[in-house]
């Protein structure tokens, strides 16, 4: 009951802590818009200028298929200057060119030669090049009536695309748990200590251990809410498709907070001052968030580097929610992570607790 | 120390209480008692042990050898029993940034096995127009008084006040004294401490004075004084300085000092001094163009005991 009061009145202080509020909540949302706007996904279709000089039967076949594809804008030509200097200046992406007399090379020999101008800076310059070669390749088979010996049957293994934001914005969520339990626990302990309000507490016959189990689970109750408020941002704004169990984002949350709350003790326990506690924080803070992939997939950093990261508290975690966030994994499905975590859990308690002063 | 839980009217025992750190004894060795009811005052320069010999009691500081009792209970073996009973107000300790007067009130009340309604509380010190307001929007001299209030949310039957004026201007230091004595009307035995010499002289009815962690006297304001060697002293205008050999070897006089202002003379006993000092006058066709007859005050005790000045 006891518990319960204390975990109210926490809750009512934070609800009343403008400033924390700000970098509880509005702070990771500013980073998930600033992302969220960089990153946005501008999804233009390739654009085929084709230049039809056979203008014939198969010509005509050939561009009514590459019209039937989804990724291309096709565009018919008259100007093969003009075009090719679009092309160089990246106003087009593709440029066909179908020479003079194509049904009349059908039959005979030498085939005719088509042109495919592309700039191959374009990543998708590719997808197209391979689409108009299969497309070819048919052409051909069918025109020698060569009968089809070999199927492939393509079979999407990803249910869907993954985007730098769908990557990113799970990421985020978990900073900003942890960006704010770090700091927010670290100098609400540096300032409790200055302003003498933990030795106040310790003349009552309350125990000290209730007062911070208050504290802890009115932060809890927070960083679930956090989390939920950056991936529900993500989803109506940028539509960052949220697959899996909400209940077990929520757990893991739970977890991963429990090591930022712990590590947050730590850090109060070292600093002096309020100000102390807020850079001290940072320093442990800023190079978790870098190296354990919040930004970028760790799989990119060197091998021993990224040995270390993995066995660090935020890495695994992030493993998880993207699991659980972008492929509906169910959050027991990452054994490996979870005993990482929960190695840290009683590390970083233990450390809490030792570390721990009054004054 | 079964005789001490015998005696009703003793409810603070300290008995040879050390509390030492690396290179410092900040309390050294101190055996006191405090009655039931009573103000006990612990007066000492800044550093002196005051602090520390309050927290000790308290149970905040585990003391190097030596053990408390309060109300019969050791405060190292039932530090809960202790807490239960008794209010603390600490030296600049501050509450919530961001719950109201009430809600903190409340708040510490749930601590308690036995407490006392908010509202009430901030009656007593004069702030129930403040109860939704929160500490940081009050007045030094009210963040003072809200922190009396604060101690008193169980009803404890010891009260302890650690400096509870300083810092405070001279007027919001006399309100202050009155709720302290409202404390102490309310039947609660009250230990405060203070280097105010005037504060100690007005509020306690008995003081221990402190220096470098010992107790170097303790009996009433009154007995500390009459204690002194010369417990008045007698000023006299500036024309008779040129007759200090003369004062001096007046009855009861203990030493005269030639000042700028006039001469100071060190009385043992002023009802001696003054009738020789009139009849000198009278003898000698001189008269005063000032006489004034001064209690020696607890400034002068500690400077008689220590050797150095209370306020340095």
């Amino acid at each position: 009951m006891l518990l319960f009061h204390l975990t109210v009145a926490n809750l009512k202080m934070l609800a009343r802590d403008r400033q924390a509020l700000f970098w509880a909540l509005v702070f990771p949302l500013i980073f998930v818009v600033v992302f969220g706007l960089f990153f946005r996904e501008t999804e233009s279709p390739r654009t085929l200028a084709v230049i039809d000089y056979a203008e014939d039967s198969v010509s005509a076949q050939l561009i009514e298929s590459l019209r039937q594809v989804d990724e291309l804008n096709v565009n018919m030509r008259a100007d093969e200057g003009q075009a090719r200097q679009e092309l160089n200046n990246g106003d087009l992406s593709h440029l066909l060119i179908i020479p003079e007399g194509l049904e009349a090379t059908v039959s005979d020999n030498p085939p005719a030669t088509m042109t495919l101008l592309y700039d191959d800076a374009d990543p998708l310059g590719g997808i197209v090049l391979g689409l108009i070669w299969s497309f070819v390749d048919r052409a051909n088979l069918q025109m020698a009536q060569a009968p089809t010996r070999l199927e492939l049957v393509p079979e999407g293994v990803s249910r869907r695309n993954i985007s730098y934001l769908d990557f990113l914005i799970p990421g985020l969520a978990i900073w900003g748990v942890m960006n704010f339990s770090i700091i927010g626990i670290a100098t609400s302990m540096a300032a409790y200590r200055e302003k003498r309000i933990l030795i106040r507490l310790q003349a009552t016959p309350l125990k000290v251990r209730v007062f911070f189990a208050a504290r802890v689970l009115s932060a809890l109750i927070l960083s679930v809410l956090q989390a939920a408020m950056i991936l529900a941002v993500g989803w109506l704004l940028f539509g960052v498709a949220i697959e899996g169990n909400l209940l077990h984002i929520a757990l893991l949350v739970v977890l991963g907070n429990l090591v930022f709350l712990s590590l947050g003790f730590v850090v109060g326990a070292f600093s002096k001052t309020v100000a102390a506690a807020s850079g001290l924080g940072n320093a442990v803070g800023l190079p978790l968030m870098f190296m354990s992939g919040v930004f970028f997939p760790i799989e990119n950093l060197p091998t021993v580097l990224r040995l270390i990261v993995e066995h660090l508290p935020l890495a695994p975690i992030l493993e998880i929610v993207r699991g659980i966030v972008l492929h509906s994994y169910a959050i027991w499905e990452f054994p490996l992570q979870l005993a990482i975590i929960c190695g840290w859990i009683l590390l970083s308690a233990v450390a809490a607790i030792r570390t721990f002063r009054f004054r | 120390m079964t005789d001490l839980l015998d005696a009703p009217d003793i409810v603070i025992h300290v008995d040879d209480l050390s509390k030492h750190y690396e290179n410092l004894k900040a309390v050294d060795g101190i055996t006191f008692d405090v009655k039931r009811g009573e103000v006990f005052g612990i007066l000492g320069p800044n550093g002196a042990g005051k602090t520390t010999t309050l927290e000790c009691i308290e149970g905040l500081v585990q003391p190097t050898k030596g053990r408390t009792t309060v109300l019969g209970f050791d405060t190292q073996r039932e530090p809960q029993k202790v807490k239960q009973r008794i209010g603390v107000q600490l030296q600049a300790s501050a509450y919530f940034d961001h719950l109201t007067l009430r809600e903190i009130l409340d708040l510490f009340g749930m601590f308690y096995d036995r407490r006392v309604d908010p509202i009430e509380l901030l009656e007593q010190v004069n702030l129930a127009d403040r109860g939704d307001t929160t500490v940081n929007k009050l007045s030094g001299g009210q963040q003072q008084r809200f922190t009396i209030a604060a101690t008193l949310v169980n009803d404890p039957e010891v009260v302890f006040l650690d400096e509870p004026t300083t810092g405070l201007d001279p007027q919001a230091r006399r309100s202050l004294w009155s709720f302290v004595q409202a404390i102490n009307g309310a039947g609660r035995t009250v230990v405060l401490t203070t280097h105010y010499m005037e504060e100690a002289e007005y509020l306690c009815d008995r003081i221990a004075i402190m220096d470098q962690g010992r107790i170097v006297a303790l009996d009433t304001p009154v007995n500390l004084v009459r204690s002194l060697p010369v417990p008045y002293q007698i000023k006299v205008g500036p024309e008779c300085c040129d007759a200090v050999d003369e004062l001096r070897a007046l009855a009861a006089v203990k030493d005269a000092i030639s000042e700028e202002i006039g001469v100071r003379l060190l009385s043992a006993d002023a009802s001696i001094t003054v009738p020789a000092l009139m009849e000198w006058a009278r003898a000698s066709g001189r008269e005063f163009s000032h006489l004034e007859v001064v209690p020696s005050n607890l400034e002068d005790v500690f400077l008689s005991i220590t050797g150095h000045a209370l306020r340095e």
